[in-house]
């Protein structure tokens, strides 16, 4: 600072113009700065730079961070390798009425229900409140979330209690040859 | 300065160090030092516990990598073998899982007790959007350890949690894409949750770390508005160097005792393995921290109003959070109504976490 005003005080004496980037310090606390512009509004060489330096900055920035963005998010390839159109669960004779199973299909929770009036019902376990996997619950023959107790209803996978906002999704089931088949 | 320089110049280790360090100095530094003394200086010990109990964790975490792999099929199996297969291999998992729940513990309390002195007040506010920051990284750093051991509990946490944030409007699906690694909990999850873990939370609680304790040198510590307003014959303090410094230390004994105590009575066990197409046992439950939010989300009911209740429940608990990161802007100590509102909203607060916490692990 000491310098500056030394070099500011030749400046003076010398009556030479002082640099570009002299003046913006020169005028600090004169409360007549113009932000780097110069008399008529124009952008000074400085201030040019200034906002060059920053664009190129985030120019850069986002140069870097969009092949990470890329590296990081997945492509779902292993979706597609385990992608099922149907799964043979049991045997129906397998299943007392009033009683239900939790299996896979394919890379999603399903679960088996043979209701009291012996029909069977299927859907996605995955409960539609936050993504918990739901039971049959031979006790209230309900569907049941262990989570934060939602409940559905078995034969039609409404959300009958408790946060879940939507009904479970429903899948295909067929007995085929005594054997439950269920498909999407 | 010359002389001190000739004189230490002869003085074997302590010489070669004071040449270089300027030891003396830095010891006038902390003896000049003070820290307030009234009735609430016992909380100013809760910043340096949290201090000790994350180098615990740091050194029992490192030990745990040795042996621990981060594959779906051998997480677990990892985890078994650190328990019962390596020597004082269950000492240093249980202090690892018991000194995270007492760090979290002591952050919280550190956090309501700075809260209550009125401590975000400026010159402070940094300080204190600091400190809630790592509030935030503490408890980043319990979700993601949390599935690492791969059991049926840490599963579906996990499950919870990402299902969580996917709900978050615009960014909430992409982040939890990234997050899972896909759609589905998987080893990409494992994966991704150990470098998150391991690598990145280290790095920002270091980095944040650094800059709470550099802003508390920069303000001093705070003084309650109490001990503020005393004549100035009438305030007690004390040098932080050695006076306070030395108390520290038995404090820091005192906390690793009651860790230790607690690992050797009651080692930290590990669940059944992860079963991510078995439904979700009965009676699961998170860790006691987030018990009052899972609670909290359990009664907002499926719609309020044309909002769905989850978003709905997570925006409230967004506007508590806000709260807090506005508190040092609402209450500046210029207003009694503003520091009495402040107080009421922490102990609601308070209040809230305490009883959904309580309820949610007696329902």
């Amino acid at each position: 600072m000491e310098n500056n005003s030394a070099k500011d005080d030749k400046d003076k004496e010398t009556g030479s113009a002082p640099a570009i980037d002299e003046a913006c310090n020169s005028c600090e606390g004169s409360g007549k700065c113009n932000g780097g512009f110069g008399e008529e509004g124009r952008f000074t060489r400085a201030e040019f730079v200034r906002t060059a330096v920053g664009g190129v900055a985030v120019l850069w920035g986002g140069m870097t961070l969009y092949p990470v963005y890329s590296y990081l998010n997945p492509k779902g390839q292993s979706d597609k390798a385990t992608k099922v159109e149907s799964v043979e669960v049991c045997k129906s004779t397998e299943m007392p009425k009033g009683t239900g199973r939790n299996f896979r299909f394919g890379s999603t929770p399903a679960v088996l229900i043979h209701t009291a009036d012996g029909q069977f019902h299927a859907f996605k376990a995955i409960c539609t409140h936050l993504g918990c996997t739901v039971q049959f619950r031979d006790d209230k023959q309900l569907i049941w979330c262990a989570c934060h107790g939602g409940t559905y209803d078995p034969a039609s996978g409404k959300n009958i209690a408790g946060p879940p906002p939507k009904p479970l999704t429903p899948l295909k089931v067929a007995v085929v040859d005594d054997k439950v088949v269920v498909s999407a | 300065m010359v002389g001190d320089t000739q004189k230490h110049k002869s003085g074997g280790l302590m010489g070669f160090l004071e040449e270089r360090l300027s030891l003396t100095e830095l010891r006038h530094l902390a003896e000049k030092k003070k820290v307030p003394v009234h009735s609430q200086s016992v909380w100013y010990y809760l910043g340096g516990i949290a201090a000790i109990l994350f180098m615990i964790m740091v050194s029992s975490g490192v030990l745990l990598m040795v042996y621990y792999v981060p594959e779906i099929q051998a997480a677990h199996a990892s985890i078994l073998k650190i328990n019962s297969g390596v020597d004082f291999g269950w000492f240093f998992r249980s202090m690892h899982s018991w000194g995270a729940n007492i760090l979290i513990m002591v952050v919280m309390a550190h956090l309501f007790s700075t809260f209550f002195m009125k401590a975000y007040r400026g010159p402070r506010e940094l300080t204190w959007l600091t400190g809630l920051v790592l509030m935030v990284v503490c408890l980043a750093f319990g979700f993601t350890g949390y599935l690492l051991p791969w059991d049926t509990v840490s599963f579906f946490a996990t499950k919870i949690g990402i299902e969580v944030a996917e709900k978050t409007p615009l960014i909430g699906p992409i982040v939890a894409h990234l997050l899972r690694g896909g759609d589905a909990i998987g080893q990409s999850t494992i994966s991704r949750f150990f470098v998150i873990h391991v690598a990145l939370l280290p790095i920002c609680l270091l980095a944040l770390g650094g800059l709470h304790v550099f802003f508390v040198q920069v303000h001093g510590i705070s003084e309650p508005s109490k001990f503020k307003l005393q004549d100035e014959a009438k305030k007690m303090y004390e040098k932080f160097f050695p006076d306070f410094f030395f108390k520290d230390i038995l404090v820091w004994i005192l906390a690793v005792n009651v860790l230790f105590v607690l690992v050797t009575l009651m080692p930290w066990g590990i669940g059944p393995e992860a079963d991510p197409f078995a439904a979700a046992p009965a009676g699961i439950k998170p860790e006691w921290y987030f018990l009052a939010p899972f609670q909290f989300l359990k009664l907002v009911p499926p719609m309020v109003g044309p909002i769905e209740g989850e978003l709905f429940g997570m925006g409230l608990l967004g506007l508590v959070g806000l709260g807090f990161v506005l508190v040092p802007f609402f209450d500046t100590g210029k207003s009694k109504t503003r520091s009495m509102i402040a107080t009421i909203f922490g102990v609601a607060v308070l209040l809230g976490l305490i009883g959904f916490s309580v309820w949610g692990a007696l329902s």
